[in-house]
């Protein structure tokens, strides 16, 4: 009788610590995934962001992009609008405008918060990284990425064959 | 025969010569002094940049979320262990509170340098007020922005993205050097 007692309170307790658990996971928000479109961004483009985020008590869903140079090793913190739109189901959607003209690559994060106050972040604490696809190179930035030649340099080739020019007509007259 | 000062040439060379004395002489020096600004350290107390004048400060604009800033973090450890604290003293600011970053936040990248590299960050953090004043003031172009304040409190040098030891040293031992 008393190892039936037993058994009954260690299933009574295996049961309590399982339901509270178990709860506890099912109100853990899980990332299914975030789409981009479009699906491999250039530096200055339009991405819409669709995340699937499956879980209950959801107050609000924040999305952070940061666009950086690798080169120079500088990261801008994109200032649109954070806040993901609750579109359908599971579906929130967020629409991010770059604006770092030296930016070589993104990285984005999830941030869920619960009504309780808790905050989650998705997938993991590095974020998501995604090069951007190059399809134009102007050359000249002015805003501490790249380190490239600048306006100063073509200035300074125009004052040069304005000088051979001047020269040149001197010494046919 | 002698060229004179009016000839069209010689007044476009000379024009040429100021042109570029003005417009490639830009430095990343300054020699302004940087506008004080208050930050809250993870202790929760409010400390002011002027507490700190009296050193060479180097001060870290960072951001948790951003790789090259703890990249930043490596370099910054060199300079604590080769300067003393009597002469240099660093400040990381994490200047993106207004884009969600939180003292647990940096306290945890704090812990995480420690846990997982063995590394401890022994040097002053704090964070940006919610309106951004440090980042708009000192970061608005990006993160991590350095700035090296001599003991006068005057920029004496500023860098915008990661920077190795070697060229942040030399920065400071010209700046140790003037005094």
């Amino acid at each position: 009788m008393k190892n039936e007692q037993k058994f009954l309170l260690f299933v009574i307790v295996i049961g309590i610590i399982s339901a509270t658990f178990g709860s506890a996971l099912a109100a853990e928000p899980i990332l299914g995934e975030v789409t981009l479109t479009p699906e491999h961004p250039t530096k200055l483009s339009k991405i819409t962001f669709t995340a699937n985020i499956i879980g209950e008590d959801i107050k609000t869903v924040r999305i952070i992009v940061l666009e950086c140079n690798a080169t120079a090793g500088v990261c801008q913190n994109n200032r649109d609008n954070q806040t993901m739109q609750h579109i359908e189901g599971s579906l929130y959607r967020a629409n991010i405008t770059l604006d770092y003209t030296p930016a070589s690559y993104i990285a984005y994060w999830v941030y869920v918060e619960s009504n309780t106050g808790a905050t989650t972040t998705l997938p993991d604490t590095h974020g998501v990284k995604l090069n951007l696809s190059v399809t134009s190179n102007n050359g000249n930035n002015d805003n501490g990425g790249e380190k490239s030649p600048g306006f100063e340099v073509v200035l300074f080739i125009a004052a040069v064959c304005g000088v051979v020019i001047l020269l040149g007509r001197k010494r046919f007259r | 025969m002698i060229s004179r000062i009016d000839d069209p040439p010689v007044l476009f060379l000379v024009f040429l010569f100021v042109f570029l004395i003005v417009f490639t002489g830009c430095t990343e020096e300054k020699s302004n002094t940087g506008e004080d600004f208050s930050f809250t350290t993870l202790d929760g107390e409010t400390k002011h940049l002027i507490d700190f004048y009296g050193k060479v400060i180097v001060l870290d604009c960072m951001a948790v979320n951003c790789q090259p800033c703890m990249f930043q973090m490596f370099e910054l450890k060199k300079i604590s262990e080769n300067y003393s604290k009597n002469d240099v003293t660093i400040l990381s600011i994490d200047v993106w509170v207004s884009s969600g970053e939180t003292a647990s936040m940096l306290q945890d990248t704090i812990n995480a340098f420690k846990n997982q590299l063995n590394m401890t960050l022994d040097w002053t953090f704090g964070l940006d007020d919610l309106q951004g004043t440090i980042q708009n003031t000192y970061a608005s172009v990006g993160v991590p922005a350095l700035y090296i304040f001599d003991k006068k409190g005057n920029i004496y040098y500023s860098h915008v993205g990661y920077e190795e030891y070697s060229s942040l040293a030399a920065k400071l031992d010209q700046v140790l050097s003037k005094v």
